[in-house]
Order: C-alpha cells, then sequence, then structure tokens
C-alpha cells in the first residue's frame, strides 16, 4: 500500500535536488520555453529565405524548333517575369575570367538546337541535367492545324527545383497565351467564356482564417510538445536512477525507513511532473510564439490567419500529456535502472528516445491521418493525434477514450516491469550484468526469479 | 530473544558471472546487548559488510534469521529499517542537498515526529558543530564536514541501534579520532553499536565484545580477555592471526 506521506517526502527531495541542478532547469524549462521557438524562428526565417532565394531566380529556357509558327507564344515567353530565352548553355562563364578576359569552354558550349536535329537536342538535355540550362522548349507545327496551332513539348529535370519552376512558368504563359487565342476565336465566333469551354472551374476555399492557423498548429505543435515531453523527461528519469547509482547515494535510499514502493513512486511522480512541465511549457511557447514563427514562412497571408487553441481543447490535452508523460518516464527508468552510471543509461536509453521521436514525426507529416481505432492503440502516436484533432477542434471520442485506456494500459504494464525488477537484488544494488531485454527473456518470460540459478 | 541484535545461522549466497555461486556469509550467529559496541573484525571480503548489509536490510538473507529489536529483517525490513541507523563509508549523501535538508529527511522518512523534526535537526546540527554550513549544499562540503552530516543523518531519528561500517576507513587521524569518540559517546547514551573493521587497534579500543569473521563464518566471538584466554596471545593481531591459522 502506497504511504503518501513519504512518496511525497521522496517526491519533494528528487524535486528540490533537480531545481538546483542546471542541466535539469535547462532541459526542463528554459529549452522547451526558449530554445524551441528560437530554434524554430531561425529555421522558418532561414526556409523562407532559400524558398524567396528559388522563387525569385530568373529560368534559362532554351527555346528550339518551329520558332516562326510560335512567334507569338514566343514573344510571350521571352516577355514573361522571371524567364530568360538563352541561345546557348555554357558549362564555365564568368567564373573563368582572367584578367578581364572571359575564358569560354568552347567543347562545354551547347548551342541551340535546329528542331529535328537529334544530337543537338541530346546535347540540350545533358546541359538540362548538369544545371547549365533549366529547360528546354520545343516547338512543332502541326500537320493539317491552324496557322497559329503549334505543339510545344516541355524537357527538364524534375529533380531540380529551378527546372521545375521553369516548367511551371512556361506552363502558365502557354496556358495564357492559349486562353487568349481561345477568347478571342470565340469573341469572332459570337461565344462567351463558358460557352467555349465546356467546363468552367470556380475555386472557393470555406477553411476560415482560424481553421488554416489550427492547420499549422496541429502540424507543428503536438510533435514539438512531445519531442519537449520526452527530452524532458529523460534527464530526470536517468538522474533518479543511474545517476544516484553512480554518485553512491542510492544505498543510502535504501535505508531509509519507507517502503521501496514508495520511494520508486516518489522518484516516479517527479520525473513525470518534470516530463509533463516540459510538455506543457513548450506548448505554451509554442502556442503564444506561433504567430511569430510563422510570419516569415507565412509573408503576407498571416495576417489573415488565426493562431488560437480553443479553450475546450486544453483539458484533453492536459491529459494525454500527462499520460504520456507517465508512460515515458516510466519506460526511461525501466531502462535506466539496468545502468550504473549517468552515462550507461544515456547509451541504454538512446536508442529508444530516438524511435520515441522519430517514429511519430514521421507519422506525423501526413496532414489527412486521422485517429482510427487502430491508431489509438499505437502508443506515442495516439497520444499525438488527438492532440493534433483537438487543435483543430476534431473529438473522435471512442478512439480519444482507447487512446487513454490504451496509454493506461502501457503504463500499468511497465509499472509491473517496474514492481517486477524491485524484487531483485542484483539490479537494485546494480550488481546485474545484463540489461532490459535480458532480464525479460531470463526472468520475467522465463518465470525464473534467480536469473537461471537455484541457491 | 530479547536482545536489540539477535542473528541465527544468518547466510548469503549470490550468483556471480564469472564465479558462479559465491558463499559470502555461512550460517553465522550472535547476539548484541543494549548499550553495548560488537565490533565484527575481519579482512576485506571476510563478509563484514554483506552480514551488515542483511542486518539494515539493504540485502535480503538467503537463509537463517535476523532480528532487530525483534523485527525480523526478511519479514519486516521497514520497522527494521525505522530502528535501525547505517553509516558506511561507501555511502554518500545527496549532494544537490544542505546539510540540514538532509538531516530532515532522513528524520522524517524515518518516522521521526513531524512537529518534533525541526528541534532535532537543530540539536543534531549544534551537536556536530554543524552551524557553519548547515544551509550549504552537500557537494561544496569537505569530507570532514561531509562525515558529520552522515553521521548525523544516520541519527536523525533516533534509533535504539546504529550499524557502522567500517566508518574510519579513508579518514585522517584527527577525523578517525573524533569518530571513535563518538562512538564511545553514543554507547554512553544507551545505544547498541554493530561496529565493524578491519583494524585490530580500533576493535581493541572500541568494542565491549569482538567477532573475528574470516570467509564469510564467525570463528570466534567474546570479550577481548576471553579471546586472549582461549589463544593465549595478548595482542589482537595475533589473536586474529591464531585464529585464522587454526581455521585453515
Amino acid at each position: 500500500m502506497l504511504n503518501l506521506t513519504d512518496t511525497g517526502l521522496v517526491f519533494l527531495r528528487e524535486l528540490r535536488g533537480a531545481l538546483r541542478e542546471r542541466s535539469i532547469v535547462i532541459n526542463v524549462v528554459l529549452v522547451p520555453l526558449f530554445m524551441y521557438p528560437v530554434l524554430l524562428w531561425l529555421a522558418y526565417t532561414g526556409l523562407s529565405f532559400v524558398i524567396g532565394q528559388t522563387e525569385n531566380f530568373t529560368a534559362r529556357v532554351m527555346i528550339a524548333g518551329d520558332v516562326e509558327q510560335g512567334a507569338a507564344l514566343v514573344r510571350e515567353i521571352e516577355a514573361a517575369d522571371r524567364l530568360e530565352r538563352v541561345d546557348r548553355a555554357e558549362r564555365v562563364v564568368r567564373a573563368e575570367r582572367v584578367d578581364g578576359l572571359e575564358r569560354v569552354d568552347s567543347s562545354e558550349r551547347v548551342d541551340r538546337p535546329d528542331a529535328g536535329t537529334s544530337a543537338a537536342l541530346e546535347a540540350g538535355e545533358e546541359a538540362i541535367r548538369d544545371g547549365r540550362l533549366d529547360l528546354l522548349v520545343e516547338l512543332a507545327a502541326r500537320d493539317g492545324g491552324y496557322a497559329e496551332d503549334i505543339e510545344v513539348r516541355l524537357t527538364g529535370d524534375s529533380s531540380k527545383d529551378r527546372s521545375r519552376m521553369a516548367m511551371s512558368r512556361v506552363e502558365d504563359v502557354v496556358n495564357r497565351h492559349r486562353t487568349a487565342y481561345l477568347e478571342r476565336a470565340g469573341r469572332e465566333r459570337g461565344l462567351s467564356g463558358p460557352a467555349y469551354q465546356m467546363v468552367w472551374i470556380e475555386r472557393e476555399n470555406v477553411s476560415t482564417s482560424r481553421d488554416m492557423g489550427r492547420f499549422i498548429l496541429g502540424m507543428a505543435v503536438p510533435i514539438l510538445v512531445i519531442i519537449m515531453l520526452i527530452v524532458g523527461g529523460m534527464y530526470p528519469a536517468l538522474d533518479a536512477t543511474a545517476g544516484e547509482r553512480e554518485r553512491s547515494t542510492w544505498e543510502t535510499t535504501l535505508t531509509a525507513a519507507t517502503d521501496r514502493v514508495n520511494v520508486l513512486a516518489g522518484k516516479y511522480l517527479y520525473v513525470a511532473a518534470l516530463s509533463t512541465t516540459a510538455g506543457m511549457l513548450n506548448f505554451l511557447a509554442m502556442s503564444l510564439s506561433m504567430r511569430t514563427l510563422m510570419a516569415p514562412l507565412l509573408g503576407d497571408r498571416i495576417q489573415d490567419m488565426s493562431f488560437t487553441i480553443p479553450w475546450s481543447a486544453v483539458p484533453l490535452i492536459f491529459v494525454v500529456t500527462v499520460l504520456l508523460a507517465l508512460f515515458v518516464s516510466a519506460f526511461l527508468m525501466v531502462v535506466a535502472s539496468f545502468a550504473r552510471t549517468f552515462k550507461d543509461a544515456q547509451s541504454l536509453a538512446g536508442p529508444f528516445v530516438t524511435v520515441m521521436i522519430m517514429v511519430p514525426a514521421i507519422f506525423m507529416q501526413f496532414p489527412g491521418l486521422e485517429l482510427t481505432t487502430w491508431l489509438a492503440c499505437v502508443p506515442i502516436i495516439n497520444v499525438c493525434l488527438v492532440f493534433r484533432e483537438a487543435i483543430g477542434g476534431i473529438y473522435h471520442w471512442p478512439q480519444i477514450g482507447l487512446t487513454l485506456l490504451m496509454e493506461m494500459l502501457y503504463i500499468w504494464i511497465i509499472l509491473r516491469i517496474a514492481t517486477a525488477i524491485t524484487r531483485y537484488e542484483d539490479i537494485m544494488t546494480g550488481s546485474y550484468e545484463g540489461g532490459l531485454g535480458g532480464f525479460l527473456k531470463q526472468r520475467l518470460l522465463r518465470r525464473n526469479p534467480s536469473g537461471g540459478w537455484q541457491p | 530473544m530479547n536482545d536489540p541484535v539477535f542473528v541465527k545461522d544468518l547466510t548469503k549466497t549470490y550468483y556471480d558471472e564469472s564465479r558462479g555461486p559465491v558463499h559470502a556469509v555461512r550460517q553465522i550467529g550472535f547476539t548484541c546487548s543494549p548499550g553495548e559496541i560488537f565490533g565484527l573484525l575481519g579482512a576485506n571480503g571476510a563478509g563484514k559488510t554483506t552480514t551488515l548489509r542483511m542486518l539494515t536490510t539493504i540485502l535480503k538473507p538467503s537463509a537463517g534469521t535476523a532480528k532487530i529489536m525483534g523485527y525480523d529483517v526478511a519479514e519486516e525490513p521497514v520497522e527494521v529499517r525505522r530502528h535501525v541507523g547505517f553509516y558506511s563509508a561507501t555511502t554518500a549523501l545527496y549532494p544537490r542537498l544542505t546539510a540540514r535538508e538532509t538531516i530532515e529527511f532522513f528524520a522524517r522518512i524515518n518516522g521521526y515526529d513531524a512537529a518534533r523534526t525541526p528541534a532535532r535537526v537543530d540539536e543534531l546540527v549544534e551537536r556536530f558543530g554543524i552551524e557553519e554550513y548547515a544551509r550549504a549544499r552537500i557537494d561544496k562540503l569537505s569530507s570532514g564536514m561531509k562525515q558529520k552530516v552522515a553521521i548525523a543523518r544516520t541519527l536523525a531519528h533516533d534509533p535504539p541501534i546504529l550499524v557502522f561500517d567500517e566508518p574510519t576507513v579513508g579518514l585522517d587521524v584527527i577525523n578517525a579520532l573524533e569518530m571513535q569518540a563518538i562512538l564511545s559517546e553514543l554507547k554512553a547514551q544507551g545505544k547498541t553499536i554493530l561496529f565493524s573493521t578491519h583494524i585490530m587497534s580500533e576493535a581493541e579500543k572500541l568494542c565491549d565484545r569482538i567477532a573475528i569473521i574470516h570467509e564469510g563464518r564467525i570463528l570466534a566471538s567474546g570479550t577481548l580477555d576471553a579471546l586472549r584466554e582461549r589463544t593465549g596471545a595478548h595482542y589482537l593481531e595475533d589473536i586474529f592471526v591464531s585464529f585464522i591459522q587454526e581455521a585453515a
């Protein structure tokens, strides 16, 4: 039976010590509050700079083939913003300037290919692959077509941003050219726009500015909060187990006149409390700073967006955060209890922490992923999804209920393992040689309390 | 059975990956009377620490019985710990707590009355001359200061039985002598003290009765005079060697 007074004494003793440890305070309070928002702001600012650079570059387009037939289109391409018509692509141009003289390697020059010259076209494609050219536009008159009828073939490299962008810009020019031609031809025949186009698309976005803001919040905040929760719980978990053993204070603790369950419960609650604190502080910081963080990335569009989290979602978010903190804390403490030093514990816990962060991070990349019955059974991911949907004001209550139940089940299983561990003197005193895997295999699953040895 | 410490056939066997089953303590037995200093004298690895760890419930006996104030170490470990103060040179203090917080924590967790705890802490702080650094973090203290705080935390809940495992190991002469003085003072207060050492002069000076332990077995126990009488030797060193040779 748990003695709450003793558990509280251990909890307060751990907490008091932790608040005097700089690395714990940094990991649990300062990093969630400041580091991630600042890091994200820097990342988004950098990203928007890179995107801006890509969007504003002038694409090099080579036009080949029947230029006479497509003269009007060619003029529009030449006049288009951020498109530059080039007649040749050179591997080395200005980089090789020596004493004001430009050295051009003629063997690498690709001249504008003439239509039908396959060798020249191949050279153009090679220039695109090499990055000397962004797009090759081939024009060809169609047999039996109208006077302005022309076939356009675009050759680019989809693996390159510049080339994709060039293709998109030329497609826009071609579409505008075609629309202008159809409008003109329709007017000449007395037809309106809808009449000659047969199918007419009108787009309307029913999402409000609040919806868009919450969508962005839902994509970013849950996974960051969960990362913080894991990182915030890791140091205290390792410190309260392996760290104590390394400092030789574990034996001191074992002499306390209380049931060991109370000692472990106090330590466990302390780790879970710090983990929850790290998660919730990060949630608060991210919620308050999201507008500022996203501003460099979204530009003027941010003016129409609202980054507010519905108050009705906060209790659910808090509950799942606490449950996840309890799960992560129990798991990390169990893993670390097999380590003799803090460093050992870091090595043991490191791979698990990576998996706990990476898997949900990958899952959360899919904006359309919903909390299904199956996903409600997958630890951590279920909490991420509940979190994300709650931010968006979506509540799949049966799956939410299942998520809560499954999290509690996982916590119960880990605590059962932790209780089993306390029965083994060699693990408690740090003389056990194996790890968690060996312990589960040798002792729990085989139900052999002596680990294969009978006294 | 009314002895504060009662030990009978106490055994500890553990498994070592490289050595196999290791018999650290083999069917030892002794009792301690109230207000007595009982010394366990043995070389390193003789089984002294394992015995004391079983008596303070850190380790569970493989066989045999041990009772502290009538409480069985295997069946009622919490009650046993409530009546014992354990001091060891190898058990450290929480580095991030202050001296005062450390004493207070151990008083409370060991069941000392919450209302009387501040007065008890003050008393111990004064008794051991800790006032100056009572509010300093443990990790900022010198080893001599830490030793005093460690003794104070051992006594925090005013236990009737005190277990000291090699208390003078690593101490300089001055601090070792101070430790000996503290043990004598505690004895005078009526505390029962179980004390392990491998330093013959210390055992000779402090102990009312001595048990010579070797390879997990108690070879002999009794007062120094009784041991002298059995071996015919005067100095404890000679007495000790005599029993070891007899057992070999």
